[in-house]
């Protein structure tokens, strides 16, 4: 059963034309991925000041590749000042055996074992104009290097964006390029993660939305979103999920809502919705998003959603 | 499912010799006429000396008249104005008995043979050997118009075959009895009926075993019920006429009638889990008529096949959600026999009823029955009734079908509750 399992995945992940590994992703439509200094307050919209995501490599590609970071630094325009800029961010990158688990989907936050794998590379930030608005490039990485995951279809490499000092909100984006010095797609590669810290867009018309996979385990998913701010509506898409809307948090709590998962649900992915608040419009809204099955194991959000965007396919009856 | 029962009685009809009908002489083509029976016969008796011819034993009309409850009298010619030197008859009379049809044989070829007037047609059903037709002796159909006569079309294939068909009787409810020796029957000439049901003639129904037998049996009439009747026979060596009469026809676990439905309510199944989603559902019914709701309802005109396409939008971003996703629509009626009429009627004033039989998918339907709180008596697809006093009635209609491959006769029977003011 789990070889099938892993089938259907490799698969899906297979079929789906990924040619694009920013994260966020250009559909995702989000502005920046998010992580606070050490010593922020929660209520600035990031729980655990702390964002792992993790870059899949198919096993074709053995040329190296490079994960870059775009303004890394904690300053300048983009970042979100808390007072002066007093900021430093840690980005490592980790490979080898132990990167990613198959208990991965439990590991979402800083506790236990987060940073298992070896550390490969490592840099922090802090008020540094040098890298505001640029890129920065961690790599080369020989592919090799990454732990071989089979039911994934290639090798992993582990991201840690964790904030170490400061109180100031770091706003960055990722690539996984072939190039250190433009962003070129791995052909076939992939960006993920468990949780998600994101920044919304401060425009009130602006719709946003992330894909977690649901895999044939699943029976229902319990998304939890984390300071939303009443910044208007989250919804649920599937095939079999109309824009089913969500419950959303208020600021520094979290907010849980279930939702069944039908049969023709299973290996595809959901999508989750963000619209603007349109009558009032709030700013430098910070959210933290995951997804769970309903055995508390968190699902994956691919920034290439595996099988492309779910459609809505109604189950048309008479009576 | 049909409710159908098996019609399991061997012979529903007793038959015996008529009693006015000779043992030495030929009778045949017995007709009623004024309450008596007028036929054919080469029988010599003394009032007849002046017209039979003992040599060629030529046909003559006679009549025959009741004595009492269950006598005869003793045949007469009918009439001495129409007998000729040449066999004549057989015969048929109108409806209102005022004007007789016969035909006179002088071994012509092509000739027309045997007439039989229509019981609710203007014109005449007769037999012929003329050219053009499917072979042998054929059945035709004769229509009248302002006193002229059409000319004869033959009945299809289905009832004339490359032998023999004869002797036509129109009986009351569209059933027209015949003779044919070019079917599956016993042997020689056995008798059939068929009727139109929905404009088309059933394929003949072979009579019970009572009335045929290997010898042949033809010219067939009976009353409108088809319970009592007489046809002829030479199963005693010499043509004679028999009687026949039937039991009743009782019919046991009828079915309600049931109403088929062609309105439906139209739904997702999906949207089910949450009603508060923004979505506007629009349903084109590919008749022209859109409906918009997450749940709506229509009507279609009846059975057959259609397509309902549903579009779906979101209402906080104009997207579109799903884009004329096709659902097929397959609508049949109930598998049943269904009466057709009013539920409710008015004391003294005639209510129609209909039986309509299409819904009952590989079943020859060869015989009606209807019950209107009076037990069930012998009836065509079209009935009119009037009830005397105000209540309840459950009208039943009872059917006969073909004999299946066993022989046997499926029954089938609905019933329709009235309600009379």
């Amino acid at each position: 059963m789990k070889k099938y399992i892993c089938i259907i995945l490799f698969l899906l992940l297979a079929a789906t034309p990924l040619l694009s590994q920013s994260a966020p992703a250009i559909d995702e439509n989000i502005p920046y991925l998010m992580t606070f200094g050490g010593n922020a307050s929660t209520s600035w919209g990031d729980d655990d000041l702390c964002q792992i995501f993790y870059c899949l490599i198919p096993s074709s590609q053995t040329d190296p590749v490079y994960i870059r970071v775009y303004d890394p630094d904690t300053g300048g325009a983009l970042d979100e000042p808390k007072g002066e800029y007093n900021t430093i961010t840690n980005f490592s990158i980790y490979a080898g055996k132990g990167c990613w688990l198959d208990t991965a989907a439990l590991v979402i936050s800083k506790t236990g074992n987060y940073r298992n794998g070896y550390l490969s590379s490592s840099k922090s930030f802090g008020f540094d104009p040098e890298y505001d608005k640029k890129w920065y490039s961690f790599g080369p990485f020989n592919p090799s290097e990454g732990e071989y995951v089979a039911k994934l279809g290639g090798r992993v490499f582990k991201i840690i964006a964790q904030g170490i000092s400061g109180d100031d909100g770091n706003l960055y984006k990722y690539f996984l390029s072939t190039s250190p010095v433009e962003n070129i797609a791995v052909e076939g590669g992939n960006l993920f993660t468990y949780k998600y810290h994101l920044r919304l867009s401060d425009d009130q018309q602006h719709v946003s939305q992330i894909y977690p996979f649901v895999d044939d385990r699943t029976i229902s998913i319990q998304v939890s979103n984390f300071d939303w701010d009443n910044d208007g509506i989250i919804r649920i898409f599937s095939v079999a999920k109309n824009g089913i809307p969500c419950d959303v948090s208020g600021d520094d709590n979290w907010i849980i809502r279930e939702f069944p998962i039908l049969d023709e649900e299973k290996n595809s992915t959901v999508e989750i919705q963000f619209i603007k608040n349109k009558s009032v419009q709030v700013k430098n809204n910070n959210v933290v998003i995951t997804v769970r099955n309903q055995y508390g194991i968190s699902l994956p959000f691919y920034v290439v959603p595996i099988g492309g965007r779910p459609v809505y396919s109604p189950k048309i009856r008479m009576k | 499912m049909i409710n159908t029962e098996l019609y399991a009685q061997p012979e529903r009809f007793n038959v015996k010799p008529a009693p006015f009908s000779s043992r030495i002489y030929d009778e045949f083509s017995p007709v009623f006429y004024k309450g008596g029976i007028v036929f054919c016969s080469n029988q010599s008796t003394n009032s007849l000396v002046s017209y039979v011819d003992e040599q060629n034993k030529l046909f003559k009309i006679f009549f025959v008249t009741k004595k009492g409850i269950s006598g005869w009298n003793f045949p007469k010619i009918l009439a001495k104005e129409i007998t000729t030197d040449f066999n004549d008859g057989p015969v048929t009379f109108n409806e209102n008995g005022n004007i007789m049809y016969y035909s006179r044989n002088s071994f012509i070829k092509n000739s027309m043979r045997n007439i039989s007037d229509t019981s609710n047609k203007l014109g005449i059903y007769s037999s012929s050997d003329m050219p053009g037709g499917s072979g042998g002796i054929d059945l035709y159909y004769c229509n009248r118009r302002n006193n002229d006569w059409d000319i004869p079309v033959n009945l299809e294939p289905v009832i004339n075959t490359a032998k023999n068909e004869s002797f036509p009787f129109a009986g009351k409810f569209g059933k027209l009895f015949l003779a044919s020796d070019g079917r599956n029957g016993f042997g020689g000439k056995d008798l059939y009926y068929t009727q139109e049901i929905n404009g088309e003639w059933i394929v003949p129904v072979h009579l019970d075993s009572a009335i045929n037998s290997t010898a042949d049996n033809f010219c067939l009439v009976t009353d409108s019920t088809f319970e009592n009747g007489y046809f002829s026979t030479n199963r005693l060596k010499t043509d004679d006429i028999f009687i026949f009469n039937s039991a009743p026809v009782e019919f046991t676990n009828c079915d309600t009638v049931k109403e088929n439905n062609y309105c439906f309510t139209f739904y997702d199944k999906h949207h089910q889990l949450i009603d508060t989603v923004q979505v506007i559902y629009k349903w084109d019914f590919s008749d022209g008529i859109i409906r918009l709701g997450k749940e709506v309802r229509h009507c279609f005109p009846g059975p057959g096949k259609f397509s309902v396409k549903l579009s779906i939008f979101d209402e906080l971003t104009g997207d579109t959600l799903a884009f004329q996703v096709n659902y097929k629509v397959e609508l049949e009626n109930i598998e049943q026999a269904y009466i057709n009429s009013y539920n409710i009627g008015n004391v003294g004033k005639p209510i129609s009823f209909e039986g309509i039989t299409r819904d009952l998918k590989g079943i020859m339907i060869t015989d009606y029955f209807w019950d209107f709180g009076d037990g069930f008596k012998t009836g065509g697809t079209l009935m009119n009734t009037t009830f005397k006093k105000k209540g309840e009635y459950m009208v039943k209609l009872g059917l006969l079908a073909e004999k299946d491959s066993l022989r046997v006769i499926p029954k089938i029977c609905v019933m329709k509750k009235i309600i009379i003011n």
